[in-house]
């Protein structure tokens, strides 16, 4: 009888207790230092951070690009601020670009790119330059490949791209060591598909989880060199340069909610059925 | 002459694309040809804007015998409003970090879009409850490879290999499902593409009655 | 708007426009529909501002006026006829531009995902099996995995393929291709709770760490 109260019970649960369930999931681990988490560092996002860590500092740029709008910046402004961090620590330069359709994410590029080159006190157009963003990805992407400054004649803030000191010797594509594109769309698949056919150039992902097992295919081919997943790899990537932010921040509401989903899942499988066998 | 002209120009436009990739002496007219590709694609986003635009403009006129607006006109208004904000602000003020077209995009857009993306997270759990049955084989197989590989993403139960068993699942079966996909999608884009070009696909110039 | 006080103001913008949204779990209403049209006229706006400094002025109003590069002119044109839709005697001319775009990202297309989708797919699957027996290092696991994955990409896509009955060992193979996509399927839904999660995990550090912290300084 307990039994059949329960499945009606969660059957008939409303939706609004379930909201509320989940938004404490949620918050509670920010306040609370409960569960333990423990990040190991996966082998696509170690071979991300070992292919950035051998580029030489203060030589060619690394081309960070900000293929992604608002809607993913919680995913993914983590694994872009941990990025950054490890280029500015060691002195890589870095190049950044957009090419999300809609210009937005040169909005995201805008704020955190000052302010994680301030962190490390590195300065505008010698340490870092942000070129904006081009509308049509796939066409930028391998007009890149001929001549970076055909594609981006000036740069987000108006300055021509020659009177760029850090870009004086930087063509195209030859002079890049790699390009981590952080992407919530298919882009970061088009680097690798493009780009990467045609100039060989080395692609680094940052990628939603929702895309992170679709890209499988191209990191187990040689197309794209290492992958950073959704929190988790933002998370992975902190732990791997032991400077903590976002990602490991929100690791302990993730494990929480992931708990939650599975003992909804096995609540509503269990009344469901238990509802069935006593109908039939 | 309304539907020959595009389709020449779709074939012309295709077949020099498709081959100044073997052939580096068109490498200077592929240069032109790119930049070109990116102002026609810049105007095609902006030939949206323009329907949003059109769209809420006709939401505040007065329409009809009893010349009443639609009932949602002060929400459009709200948008005018928001997008002659913005374009002021970005014309005027400058793009920078400390601008207030920045900030307008921080404080207004970014909460807006995230938020709304964040309201995905109840709609699951709620789904969770609800919709999730391992009513089959094929079922029953999916979900429990969705729970191993939440478990395991989170390098949790190590001492039962759940973690292990995940890397297998992405490794293993995810890969091989997701490279015929690839592939099959590949083919696919080939071929269309090619269609395209050729002219056999044509619905992209519309019905033709024009 | 500058300083501390300029900067909590549109902390709490942010703030209230997020709780805003969110009163959409309880259900539709004015405060949600304002916050969604002032973020659509926003976004608008952006777009024409950053289309205007990356795109226009750059590529077409620069080249044609200062660099002297009038075949500029001929994309402009080409993306003004766009606007020919709206116009129902004049709509036709906008299939020029659909044409030129589309033909063009064709073309772009065929090589590449030739290349890149199919054919180093295919080597991706059969390199496992050639790299096996060469030399010390290679295990049973390693072996059994090469074989797992040739075998499993080609029933995956024997699975897909309609004109064939899937009866017998076409049907046997085409069944393990069904199991493998499910399992890929699963592990994408178990991804995809974790983009989700992730999404609100962002709106709630920003709510419980900028959010409130700026009210409190406020009140207090």
């Amino acid at each position: 009888m307990i039994l059949s109260w329960l499945a009606h019970g969660i059957l008939k649960l409303d939706r609004r207790i379930i909201y509320t369930f989940l938004f404490l999931c949620v918050t509670l681990p920010f306040y609370v230092d409960w569960p333990h988490i423990e990040v190991e560092v996966s082998k696509e996002v170690e071979d991300a951070f070992q292919v950035i860590d051998q580029i030489p500092p203060h030589g060619n740029p690394l081309v960070v690009s900000f293929d992604y709008d608002p809607a993913s910046a919680a995913e993914l402004t983590p694994m872009a601020v941990a990025v950054l961090r490890h280029a500015f620590s060691k002195g890589i330069r870095v190049m950044a670009i957009s090419l999300q359709p809609t210009g937005q994410g040169a909005g995201i590029a805008t704020e955190v790119l000052p302010r994680i080159a301030a962190e490390y006190g590195r300065q505008q157009n010698v340490d870092w330059a942000f070129l904006g963003f081009q509308p049509n990805a796939t066409v930028a992407m391998l007009q890149m490949g001929e001549s970076i400054r055909k594609t981006f004649p000036v740069d987000y803030y108006d300055t021509p791209i020659e009177q760029i000191p850090m870009l004086e010797s930087v063509q195209n594509y030859e002079q890049i060591p790699a390009v981590f594109t952080i992407a919530s769309t298919a882009v970061g698949e088009f680097w690798a598909v493009y780009p990467g056919m045609r100039y060989g150039i080395t692609v680094l992902a940052g990628l939603t989880a929702v895309y992170t097992a679709d890209i499988q295919p191209f990191y187990q081919s040689g197309q794209i060199k290492g992958i950073l997943g959704g929190l988790k790899g933002a998370a992975e990537y902190e732990a791997r340069i032991g400077k903590p932010g976002d990602g490991l921040a929100g690791m302990r509401s993730q494990k929480v909610v992931h708990y939650m989903i599975i003992v909804f899942i096995v609540l509503g499988n269990f009344a469901f059925f238990y509802t069935q066998r006593r109908t039939s | 002459m309304r539907l020959q002209f595009p389709l020449l120009l779709c074939l012309i436009a295709g077949v020099f694309m498709a081959v100044q990739y073997f052939v580096p002496a068109f490498l200077p007219y592929y240069n032109r040809v790119m930049d070109y590709i990116q102002i026609v694609s810049a105007f095609s986003i902006v030939l949206g804007v323009a329907s949003v635009v059109h769209r809420h403009l006709g939401r505040m006129r007065r329409r009809g015998r009893e010349a009443k607006r639609h009932p949602d006109w002060p929400y459009s208004l709200a948008a005018v409003a928001g997008m002659l904000g913005m374009m002021l602000a970005g014309f005027i003020g400058g793009r920078g970090q400390e601008s207030i077209f920045q900030q307008l995009f921080n404080s207004i857009l970014l909460p807006v879009q995230a938020t709304m993306f964040a309201l995905l997270a109840f709609y699951l759990a709620s789904a969770a409850f609800r919709s999730f049955r391992t009513r089959s084989v094929d079922a029953t197989v999916l979900l429990s490879a969705a729970v191993i590989v939440m478990i395991g993403r989170l390098d949790d139960l190590g001492r039962l290999g759940i973690p292990d068993v995940a890397h297998w699942i992405l490794d293993g079966p995810n890969l091989v499902s997701k490279r015929a996909i690839v592939i099959g999608v590949g083919l696919g884009m080939a071929s269309t593409a090619l269609k395209v070009v050729l002219g056999i696909e044509r619905s992209y110039l519309g019905s033709g009655k024009e | 708007m500058g300083g501390a006080a300029g900067a909590a103001g549109w902390t709490i913008l942010g703030g209230l426009i997020t709780l805003a949204i969110f009163s959409f779990l309880y259900r539709d209403n004015p405060l949600y529909k304002l916050a969604e049209h002032v973020a659509v006229g926003v976004s608008v706006g952006f777009i024409v501002v950053n289309y205007y400094y990356n795109v226009f002025k750059p590529k077409v109003w620069d080249n044609v006026l200062y660099n002297g590069q009038y075949d500029y002119l001929l994309p402009l044109i080409l993306g003004v006829l766009l606007f020919t839709r709206f116009v129902p005697k004049w709509g036709w001319l906008s299939r020029w531009s659909l044409a030129f775009l589309l033909g063009a990202g064709s073309g772009l297309a065929i090589p590449a995902t030739l290349e890149s989708r199919v054919l180093q797919q295919m080597e991706g699957a059969i390199r496992p099996l050639f790299q096996l027996g060469g030399g010390t290092g290679t295990n049973i696991l390693q072996s059994a995995n090469a074989i797992f994955l040739f075998v499993g990409t080609i029933a995956c896509l024997v699975f897909f393929l309609f004109s064939v009955e899937h009866k017998g060992p076409v049907g046997r193979l085409a069944y393990f291709g069904r199991l493998c996509i499910m399992a890929g399927f699963g592990a994408s839904f178990g991804y995809t709770v974790m983009a989700r999660v992730s999404l609100l995990i962002g709106r709630v550090q920003f709510m419980t760490r900028d959010f409130v912290q700026e009210v409190v300084r406020i009140f207090s």
